[in-house]
């Protein structure tokens, strides 16, 4: 979850009222932004929102300030941005790798540090949100007075230009970036075939290697009053909603106005950005029928403006505009969704439906269920252990050899990669964790273990087993085979035993459990070598049983 | 006139000595001294015995040494010598300790210390000191001294070598009443500490007497065995569920990304993919999927993500992220009669998410979801059932906020208020996207929420690290 630090004097400006953090803490979780905290900093109050990916546009101080005087209802509708229009022209060539570019100018914006401070800060979470780390969409702003239309977009090869780049003050090729550029290191793996897109002015200057980094030509500064925006990308869709937040974000600020850029390609002729609504169809009785409410259509277009979009009763229908930096809008149950947020969550009534439906427990949770009140009963202790576990502790420790189990590609730490496909060993662990304290202990752990089968549509299969220790100064064969036939015995198993070499017990101390002539479990007298490799220093037995 | 048993036996030590008085130590041989002065304080309580109290000055021996004087005295003597020079004196004593000598000699008249030399004329000299030493080790009591011998332990106190402290001497005595009472026999029954079958079938304890207990010494506590207290909560949130209708089902801890992200409408590219948050396999790998309705899932992401879906990610291998996958496959799974009627569903079960391991993630917990399908069922509905679950839980105060899921809408995360704590974000929930549903031929609207169990297992059992619920600490698990 993307979260970002608005200064809370800046989100003021833009709201154009005092906030009280009370009111603040309250009203923005209403509209579906969670506050994480309101804190100092530098003698400056800070607030920390959490946004859900869905909603890109409040990824700004400016985007927020926009939903929120919808929200308490000082502004509401569509907001309506000027575009004046240009003769700034950009001319796009075949980029294989990053086919898609949009851009387009915001002039007149007052650069101060808070709108500087928002600028990098929406650039950087767009990266993520939009463009899953600059490989959908990338996005390049810069000092549109450093640099003269029109602007091309091509490719080059490694070495067939050089550039200062950003946050550098020296000269490199695309290829030198990739080798000594912190950004060129970071995002080297999305360049391709040593082909490098490259923005270019009239005059042959850079403007950004995109994905990669800016320009140090275009740095925006606190003195820069108008801004060109590029985005480039794999996605067409994506680069020109990217491009659609932005500039809409920059149009909040005071004296702020979108400038439009004519970008041809092939011969043929794309005015950006385009910020024309979309148009969605719904009806008053499919909005109350999905919240289970009895609002009129007058009501729902009251609460569909709150959420900056605009509505209209046409011929029983409301027809629904949405604004052009919106990603998150496909149908009809999303504008029912922006009325619940607007009439307010917490309004509902919360009725209880009344359905004639039985309750019924998995067969096999019940069989479980009454394994564990035996073992209780037994005196033995249940355990829950995790199921990502290691080679060390499953196989090695136990003098057990096998390839076969499911291991996941990146761990979350090196004890936690393979799948159990047995719970004993487990056990033993649970063991050697406690083991200073008072014997005897008993312990049983049931639960699902993963074994390969190759004829299951995942390739695998869940099989549900119990397992079962003792470690006392005293114990043997003859206690835990008293336990477990008292087990069988209860689940009323018509069972057969033999002997079983296992390596993880004491040969002729290990009997196998047959069912149908087929080993469904095995018990035993553990082998010193198990009981030394877990540090312990007592006799342990144990048994191992699969529930089906 | 009841006596304990114990009464019975002093005063029966009275009777069979005949004799009216003891000192305490002397009756130390027949019983403990702490059981003495018990017994003794419950018989003056009954105005058989009185107790009477003497302080008597004691003297402690606090060092036993060889005066330094006769130090020097035997050196001589061994070597055979009479007069020693007062500078030779630190090869026979410390430093601390020749002073001392020097003054002793010169009160007692043992020698004669003339320039510089300490003259004997007799090394086998009687000291009166020393002798005093030897009768207090008999004898401990000051006023068993005369005046002149007194004034010498002073000297001795004054060296070192003893101190004065005070003893108490008690001395219990029978009254008037007590010395009556053991001119008649006294008898004492057998006493029984531990009643065994022998005991009870013999009679003998009709004329034993079977100790009493102090019923508050502290035993050894005792527990019983129990399951995990994770089973406890999921058995209760079971309770609840089947209490409300619902039918519990289960489907496969590894599942293909298309049941886990696909049918939920979560783009391929979606950040939650990549490797930070999912388990991929290494082996194996891939795995099968329904063709017909993969075609269907690949239109509706075409659709509405606008881009292009790859049906190989479709079938990589993972370790489920939610069990919202359980309730998508049993969706899946009805047949169109079965559509026609309404649906209650639950699962509960382990779900994995790469992680970093803190104290407040693991790689893996449990999780619940559930789901309710029905013909008119609503928002409203949903945050009804939600109340009523939480209400069941434990929760009196409910609250919900907007929330977002790739797969519900609308949706929401509610949040229950705690005392000492706030509000607390407890479980999402929503219902299921159009496109969701399209795929399997759903047209009725489904409501579904999941919990988490970590949260609740923290909570009910005060726990500030998760990783203490799979620790396995016998010590907890018993007091839990």
């Amino acid at each position: 979850m993307p979260t970002i630090n608005v200064k809370k004097a800046d989100l003021e400006r833009l709201v154009n009222m005092p906030l009280e953090d009370e009111f603040i803490e309250e009203k923005f979780p209403m509209m579906g932004v969670e506050v994480e905290g309101i804190f100092e900093e530098d003698g400056e109050k800070i607030i920390q929102f959490s946004i859900n990916p869905n909603r890109p546009d409040y990824l700004s101080a400016e985007g927020l300030a926009r939903g929120f005087r919808g929200i308490i209802g000082i502004e509401t509708g569509l907001k309506k941005y000027d575009i004046e229009s240009s003769d700034v022209k950009l001319y796009v060539e075949n980029v294989e790798t990053r086919p898609y570019i949009a851009m387009a100018l915001v002039k007149g914006v007052i650069v101060d540090d808070y709108v500087l401070e928002s600028i990098i800060n929406l650039q950087e979470k767009l990266h993520w949100v939009m463009g899953r780390d600059r490989k959908k969409v990338a996005i390049g702003i810069h000092d549109a007075d450093k640099v003269k239309p029109p602007f091309y977009y091509k490719e080059v090869s490694g070495d067939g230009i050089k550039f200062v780049p950003l946050n550098s003050d020296e000269e490199m090729t695309p290829r030198e970036i990739l080798e000594k550029h912190e950004k060129g290191i970071k995002y080297a793996h999305l360049i391709k075939d040593d082909k490098f897109p490259i923005i270019l002015d009239s005059e042959g200057d850079v403007l950004s290697m995109p994905p990669i980094i800016n320009g140090e030509l275009t740095r925006v500064t606190t003195e820069t009053r108008n801004l060109l925006i590029d985005v480039t990308g794999t996605d067409k869709y994506a680069v020109e909603k990217t491009l659609n937040i932005i500039v809409t974000a920059l149009a909040e600020r005071k004296y702020g106005k979108i400038h439009a850029v004519e970008v041809i390609k092939d011969n043929q002729s794309t005015i950006y950005p385009n910020l024309k609504e979309d148009v969605l169809e719904t009806t008053s009785e499919y909005i109350n029928k999905v919240l289970g409410a009895n609002l009129t259509p007058g009501t729902i277009i009251n609460y569909l403006r709150r959420c900056r979009l605009d509505a209209q009763f046409v011929d029983n229908k409301i027809k629904v505009f949405i604004p052009a930096y919106r990603v998150d809008i496909f149908g009809e149950i999303d504008i029912a969704e922006e009325v619940a947020i607007a009439y307010g969550y917490n309004k509902f009534s919360g009725e209880y439906p009344i359905i004639g439906t039985i309750g019924e427990l998995n067969q096999l949770e019940k069989k479980c269920d009454f394994i564990r009140e035996i073992m209780v009963g037994f005196g033995f202790y249940e355990v829950i252990n995790l199921m990502l576990s290691n080679d060390e502790v499953l196989f090695k420790k136990m003098r057990i050899e096998d390839n076969n189990y499911i291991e996941v590609l990146k761990p979350a730490s090196i004890e936690h990669r393979i799948v159990r496909k047995s719970i004993l060993p487990l056990l033993m662990e649970t063991l050697r964790i406690n083991k200073h304290k008072e014997l005897p202990q008993k312990i049983f752990e049931i639960g699902d273990c993963v074994v390969i089968d190759e004829n299951a549509e995942t390739k695998s299969r869940v099989v549900k087993k119990i397992a079962g220790v003792i470690v006392d100064n005293e114990t043997n064969f003859n206690e835990i085979k008293s336990y477990v036939e008292g087990l069988l015995r209860e689940l009323k198993i018509e069972y057969e035993l033999d002997n079983f070499e296992h390596p993880s017990f004491i040969k002729g101390r290990c009997a196998k459990i047959l069912k149908d002539g087929k080993i469904i479990g095995y018990f035993g007298e553990i082998h010193p070598e198990v009981i030394t490799n877990f540090e312990l220093e007592f006799p342990v037995v144990g048994f191992e049983l699969e529930i089906e | 006139m009841e006596l304990h048993i114990d009464e019975k036996r002093l005063l029966k030590i009275f009777q069979d000595n005949n004799r009216d008085e003891f000192n305490l130590n002397e009756l130390e041989k027949f019983m403990p001294k702490e059981k003495i002065l018990r017994v003794s304080l419950w018989l003056k309580g009954k105005n058989l015995v009185e107790t009477e109290e003497k302080v008597k000055k004691i003297i402690k021996l606090i060092k036993e040494e060889e005066f330094p004087e006769r130090k020097i005295a035997n050196y001589l003597k061994q070597h055979n010598i009479k007069e020693i020079e007062i500078k030779n004196l630190k090869d026979i004593l410390p430093k601390e300790e020749i002073n001392a000598a020097l003054g002793a000699i010169k009160r007692k008249g043992i020698a004669r210390i003339e320039k510089g030399k300490i003259i004997f004329d007799n090394l086998d000299y009687k000291d009166v000191e020393e002798q005093l030493l030897q009768k207090i080790k008999e004898n401990k009591y000051l006023d068993d001294f005369s005046e002149e011998e007194k004034k010498i332990i002073d000297i001795l106190k004054k060296r070192g070598y003893v101190d004065f402290d005070e003893e108490k001497e008690i001395k219990i005595k029978l009254t008037e009443k007590g010395k009556e009472f053991i001119k008649n026999p006294i008898e004492i029954e057998e006493e029984i500490t531990q009643l065994t079958r022998d005991i009870i079938i013999s009679g003998k304890w009709k004329k034993a007497y079977i100790r009493p207990y102090d019923v508050k010494v502290p035993t050894k506590p005792i527990y019983p065995a129990k399951v995990h207290p994770l089973t406890r909560i999921i058995r209760e949130v079971k309770e609840i569920l089947l209490a409300m209708g619902f039918k519990e089902v289960k489907s496969p801890i590894v599942e293909t990304e298309f049941w886990n992200f696909d049918m939920l409408f979560e783009p391929q590219d979606h950040p939650a993919r990549e490797m930070q948050d999912t388990f991929f396999l290494k082996y194996p790998n891939e795995g099968d999927i329904p063709e017909d309705l993969l075609s269907k899932v690949k239109e509706v992401h075409e659709r509405c993500w606008k881009y292009k879906f790859d049906e190989n990610v479709s079938r990589r291998l993972i370790l489920r992220t939610h069990t919202t996958a359980s309730s998508i496959r049993y969706l899946a799974s009805l047949s169109d009669e079965e559509k026609n009627k309404p649906h209650k569903v639950f699962c509960i079960d382990r779900v994995f998410r790469n992680e970093a391991i803190d104290y407040k993630h693991l790689p893996e917990f449990y999780q619940c979801e559930g789901i309710i399908m029905d013909d008119n069922v609503n928002f409203n509905n949903l945050i009804g059932v939600l109340k009523e679950f939480l209400n069941r839980l434990g929760f009196e105060k409910v609250r919900f906020r907007p929330a977002y899921f790739p797969f519900t809408e609308p949706s929401l995360e509610a949040e229950v208020y705690l005392e000492g704590k706030g509000w607390l974000e407890i479980l999402g929930a929503g219902i299921f996207r159009p496109e969701v549903l399209e795929p399997i031929g759903i047209e009725k609207p489904v409501l579904a929420w999941g919990i988490g169990f970590s949260r609740l297992a923290m909570l009910r059992y005060g726990l500030t690290d998760i990783r203490d619920l799979h620790k396995n600490d016998l010590d907890w698990l018993k007091r839990v």
